[in-house]
């Protein structure tokens, strides 16, 4: 009884082999070369089955019979505008870049011009990314898909001691086609000594296409350096939403991830750190609100390698009618890790009969001097803080409103940015008026 | 007869004793006051053995007998006890069971045997009584969910069960109302006797009013500078540490 | 499958050649070395046992050969060499069956003696009725008698096959079925013996009822299977108790237990198990690979686990509840303590199926040396599991910096009303509590104790009385030389 852990979609292959030279920097021959290999690894290993422990909650099953080409350059639109402006933060002054189908946009986009700050795209500038592509560090299947198909991305460096002033925005758009899109793209940030940045990165696209969105971030923290990145996730409903984020945090420096999970049909955030210097923060914290077939997998891993850093993880999560979610938050302590703080909560609000909530919160511990604890509920709304609003004169919906706006806004009410936590609570609010069933 | 001589004791390599002089015969009560940061509690750590407590040099004998050379335990068991600024916290085990354990290990330490059940169960239902404390609190774990009072309280109702030869009292009497000061100054009389010696360390005058000290001191920037009876406490109260020549921050 | 097929009728055809023969073949108290049809056919015969039970242990055989064993878990171990096992080994005495205790053995009483178990004692000041596995033979079974007068069956499990052949049909393997994993399949094709105990509508056991397991024979493997139900209205309490001498060899130990809970019946579990957890330097030690598992099928019934785990090199348990019946009840009291080169990977699952069930988990992990000690649990609510209340604590503590403690919790929730809470937390003793006790004058290794005794103390409660004591000399005993 050997179990089959991954499967396999022979057509991925067939796919790759007839675009190929036409993929983003073709007439490179190291490019050409890390596509190839990390293609056969693909092809090799495959897309990771349900019965691979960390996709238990996320079945690609799917993935092995349907199609996806690789998205192309999109012409201007109407629909791209009106994505634009319903992701732009327009309050937030500041560079902003897009990507439409998997490829930069120039006609909407202003890369980020400041003394200390480097930003190049992967497109009009391949090698910048030559590193990072060649080593094979983090090769996870899908990851190494994206490493074959990758069309563009970022990167961004920033210089010891740059306090960066405005926010960078980016904004990934998918259009409505009739053909199905896979849109692998990348991202890579690097914090220098002493560096502090804020990056806010929005996903949309087509409510009734089906696309499969696939990110990769890499992001390095030097000593002391300070980066924020906040994830809006408002993807299609029918879309297949995927990101790996792979973040490591030096002395004294600084992380934090804030995610707002409220599209896709399928939807998985990884993130994955590692500590690599001492007395350093990490914090991880979102909502994800899922309803009618919605699936969110939310997976994080936090390698304390080194003493006395710190690690808060703070999730919420909202299912409604046929909604599905998944939090797997490991946090591992190594050996000489002493010192170690390491806190997680998920609690999880089901509405609905048909609504479903996992969470596996681990804790690997191998420290003695140590204080970590993790705390996970799942539950339906409170009776009495229903009846007692409801007898304060609020209608049922108004009243259920409330309640899940309370139980959200814990992850993102001590945002120092107003402008942002406004956005959040708009987007959430928005998210709980639809009335929308399956 | 406690003897303290030339002590110097670093925490975390920062020197905060630089010489303490001090001794105690028995039946005597001292009391030390002095400036925040003089060195104080790290007097009593020392005394009693925590760790982090770097002695560099000096003595302190009880008895005649080297006490830097012990284990806390064995400190205890030669009969020393420390009522804590800040009590500690044990969940699950109750105040009963850890007395009983606590006293027969002191027992066993000077070769006697265990106390039997129903002598200690009236001992320590007899000195919580005299302490005023409510029997149910006895089983309850050891300082959870205790007030600031209760735990000043549950320190006094320990010592009158331990009956140490030397009780160190650290800022016993900080943060208490007048009631629970009452307790306690009411549980350090009891254990006043002829073979009982007691150092109080205190901020305030007001204790003293209540437990009428042989010995007054006064430390300031790990040293004791003064040295006097209980009218030096008296003194202090009304000029302050600055109208007796003494500035907070000596160093 | 098609194996499984071709091995039934294997078994079917070479069943009429070996049945008698091979028994005579052998004289030996112990079967041969190794697992094959043979030796399971030899274990059948001994056991005079009926021939739906050998078909039934063939059948459970030829599934085990198509399996794998479990890596899952968090324990390191060199692979097991499973024919390098005994799998039957019977005290000499045990041939005819000892009738009362006057029948026992003297020399096996005396080991028991040391075990502070005296079968005399036992039945004189605690009223506490013991069925005594002894290897692989129950020798000795105490107060049957006033229990039968209550209607109660207490037996061992080769005795119900004989006697209460339908009732062992019925419920063997219903709770835990054969290919459930890979130890289950083991333990249902080569179990030597256990207890199987009934308890009738209404009657509440008079007694706690009582097994002490001992592995005594070297390179002997324990496959006990234990069987409680408790029919209607019923209530019983149940205390297993485990131990093993000192050997260099790994034993191995996979044992099944199963209990069944109908409408308003309720059972209560307690282990204590100190099976010898090696040396300290990791030679030796019992793999204690055990499955339990309790159905709570009726309605307002309940089952509860209680256990108290100081022993064995390794343990993969994992006593869990299916709350089938409305208004069901599972609990999970656990300590675990690790020392030395110990693992533990041990947990519970609450699988909540009927209306109004409620679980509850209390684990308390303790690890100390260079061991590592890991929670593993599953609390799942199916969709119609109306109104499932669930709270989980789970807390660790650390002992030295080179053990490990690690929490892994699922939780899999399908229905709205559910209340499900999950808290853990790790940490180690602190320093202030250490010292505050060694001023009032304890000292270290009894602090410790203390202090551990403390933090286990909403487990320990729910023990039994007379294991409560045991439990907590064996807590002082198992992290003695963790301090200092």
């Amino acid at each position: 009884m050997v179990k089959i852990l991954h499967l396999h979609n022979p057509e991925i292959g067939k796919h790759f082999e007839g675009i190929r030279s036409s993929l983003t920097g073709a007439d490179q021959a190291w490019l050409g070369a890390v596509r190839e290999e990390a293609m056969t690894r693909f092809t090799n290993t495959g897309i990771p089955g349900p019965k691979v422990e960390e996709w238990k909650y996320t079945n690609l099953g799917f993935l092995a019979n349907e199609n996806f080409a690789v998205g192309t350059k999109a012409d201007q639109t109407s629909e791209i505008k009106a994505f634009y402006d319903a992701a732009y933060l327009a309050d937030i002054a500041g560079p902003v870049v897009v990507f439409v189908n998997g490829h930069i946009y120039p006609a909407l986009s202003s890369y980020p011009d400041e003394e200390g700050v480097e930003f190049s795209v992967f497109s009009e500038n391949t090698s910048a990314f030559r590193d990072t592509l060649e080593s094979s560090d983090q090769a996870s299947s899908l990851n190494d898909l994206n490493r074959a198909m990758v069309t563009d991305g970022y990167r961004l460096d920033i210089a010891a001691g740059v306090q960066v002033r405005q926010p960078i925005q980016i904004i990934h758009i998918v259009t409505s086609a009739t053909d199905m899109k896979l849109i692998p793209v990348r991202s890579q940030v690097t914090a220098s000594k002493g560096a502090k940045a804020r990056i806010i990165e929005t996903f949309i696209g087509a409510e009734n296409e089906r696309y499969w969105g696939h990110m990769i971030s890499e992001t390095t923290l030097h000593d002391a350096a300070d980066i924020s990145l906040i994830q809006f996730q408002l993807q299609g409903k029918q879309a297949i939403h995927m990101t790996e984020l792979h973040t490591t945090v030096a002395e004294k420096a600084n992380f934090s991830h804030m995610s707002l999970q409220l599209g896709a049909e399928i939807s998985r955030t990884e993130l994955i750190n590692s500590f690599t210097g001492e007395y350093a923060h990490i914090d991880l914290r979102g909502a994800y609100l899922g309803r009618v077939k919605q699936s969110h997998d939310i997976y994080t891993r936090i390698n304390h390698d080194q003493p006395n850093c710190q690690s808060n993880q703070l999730y919420r999560g909202v299912l409604d009618e046929g909604g599905k979610s998944a939090f797997q938050g490991k946090v591992v302590v190594a050996r000489d890790a002493q010192k170690t703080n390491a806190d997680q909560s998920n609690k999880n609000l089901l509405l609905s009969r048909k609504a479903e909530a996992n969470a596996k919160p681990e804790l690997l511990i191998y420290a003695d001097d140590v204080k970590c604890s993790h705390g996970a509920t799942v539950g339906e709304m409170d009776a009495n803080q229903l009846f007692y609003l409801r007898s304060r004169g609020l209608d049922e919906v108004a009243a259920k409103g409330l309640l899940v706006e309370a139980f959200v806004a814990e992850v993102f009410d001590d945002m120092d940015d107003e402008i942002l936590r406004d956005a959040f609570k708009a987007k959430a609010a928005g998210w709980l008026s639809r009335e929308e069933r399956a | 007869m406690l003897e303290i001589k030339n002590l110097h004791v670093s925490v975390g390599g920062k020197e905060i004793l630089k010489g303490v002089n001090l001794t105690m015969k028995s039946g005597e009560v001292h009391a030390i006051m002095g400036p925040n940061g003089a060195g104080k509690s790290t007097l009593s750590y020392a005394i009693c053995g925590k760790d982090g407590y770097e002695i560099t040099e000096g003595t302190v004998t009880y008895n005649g007998k080297d006490l830097l050379d012990m284990e806390p335990d064995q400190r205890a068991g030669e009969g020393l006890f420390l009522g804590f600024q800040y009590p500690v916290e044990i969940p699950g085990v109750s105040n009963m069971n850890f007395l009983r354990s606590a006293l027969n290990s002191q027992r066993r330490y000077r070769g006697g045997k265990d106390m039997p059940a129903v002598e200690f169960l009236k001992l320590v239902r007899a000195k919580a009584k005299e302490l005023d404390m409510d029997a149910e609190m006895l089983k309850r774990p050891v300082n959870v969910g205790f007030s600031g009072g209760e735990k000043k309280r549950n320190e006094m109702v320990q010592m009158a069960v331990l009956n140490p030869s030397l009780a160190v009292l650290d800022e016993t009497d900080s943060g208490l109302d007048i009631d629970a000061l009452k307790v306690v100054s009411d549980g350090i009389n009891r254990l006043r006797s002829p073979e009982n010696s007691i150092l109080m360390i205190t901020h305030y005058q007001r204790l003293l009013d209540y437990v009428v000290p042989d010995f007054v001191h006064i430390m300031a920037d790990g040293k004791i500078v003064r040295t006097g009876d209980k009218t030096l406490a008296i003194d202090l109260e009304e000029k302050g540490y600055v109208g007796l020549g003494i500035t907070e921050n000596a160093a | 499958m098609v194996a499984t097929k071709e091995a039934q009728q294997t078994v079917e055809e070479v069943s009429g050649e070996y049945k008698y023969g091979f028994v005579t073949e052998i004289e030996t108290e112990k079967a041969p070395k190794g697992l094959n049809e043979d030796v399971i056919r030899f274990i059948s015969a001994k056991k005079k046992e009926p021939e739906w039970l050998l078909a039934w242990r063939l059948k459970a055989y030829a599934k085990w050969l198509t399996m794998e064993e479990p890596t899952w878990a968090m324990v390191d171990y060199p692979k097991i060499d499973f024919q390098d096992i005994y799998y039957y080994a019977a005290p000499k005495s045990a041939e005819d069956g000892p009738k009362s205790l006057e029948d026992v053995d003297p020399e096996l009483l005396r080991t028991y003696e040391k075990l502070g178990i005296s079968l005399k004692e036992q039945e004189v000041l605690s009223g506490v009725a013991v069925d005594i596995v002894f290897d692989s033979v129950s020798v000795a079974t105490t107060f049957r008698k006033k229990l039968k007068e209550a209607g109660i069956i207490f037996c061992s499990i080769s005795e119900a096959a004989h006697d209460y052949p339908e009732m062992m049909k019925k419920y063997l393997g219903s709770v835990v079925p054969v290919a459930d994993n890979y130890y289950s399949a083991l333990n249902s094709a080569v179990f030597t013996d256990g207890t199987f105990v009934y308890i009738p509508k209404g009657v509440r056991c008079p007694m706690e009822l009582s097994t002490y397991f001992r592995i005594n024979e070297a390179n002997t493997g324990q496959f006990e299977r234990t069987i409680i139900i408790a029919d209607e209205g019923s209530y019983v309490s149940y205390l297993e108790g485990c131990t093993a001498p000192q050997r260099d060899e790994n034993q191995l130990h996979a044992a099944v237990v199963e209990l069944v809970t109908h409408d308003d019946a309720e059972i209560k579990y307690s282990t204590v198990q100190n099976w010898y957890p090696g040396d300290k330097d990791g030679k030796g030690g019992i793999y204690n690979f055990v499955t339990k598992r309790g159905a709570c099928r009726g309605k307002n019934s309940k089952i509860s686990w209680t256990q108290v785990e100081t022993g064995s090199a390794i343990t993969w348990k994992y006593p869990s509840c299916l709350l089938i019946g409305d208004n069901s009840v599972g609990e999970f009291y656990s300590v675990a303590i690790t020392n030395n080169y110990q693992q533990a990977d041990t947990g519970t699952k609450m699988i909540h199926i009927g209306k109004n069930t409620s679980s509850t988990i209390i684990s308390k992990g303790i690890s100390a040396g260079k061991s590592q000690a890991t929670y593993r649990g599953l609390v799942k609510v199916l969709p119609g599991a109306e109104n499932a209340r669930n709270f989980t604590q789970c807390d660790s503590l650390l002992i030295g910096d080179l053990c490990g403690a690690h929490t892994v919790p699922y939780i899999e929730i399908k229905n709205p009303t559910a209340q499900v809470e999950h808290e853990a937390t790790t940490s180690k003793i602190s320093d202030e509590q250490l010292f505050y006790c060694l001023q009032r004058g304890l000292e270290v290794e009894d602090a410790v104790a203390l202090i551990v005794n403390g933090f286990c103390k909403d487990v320990m409660q729910n023990l039994p009385m007379e294991f409560a004591v045991e439990a907590q000399k064996l807590l002082g005993i198992s992290l003695e030389g963790s301090v200092g």
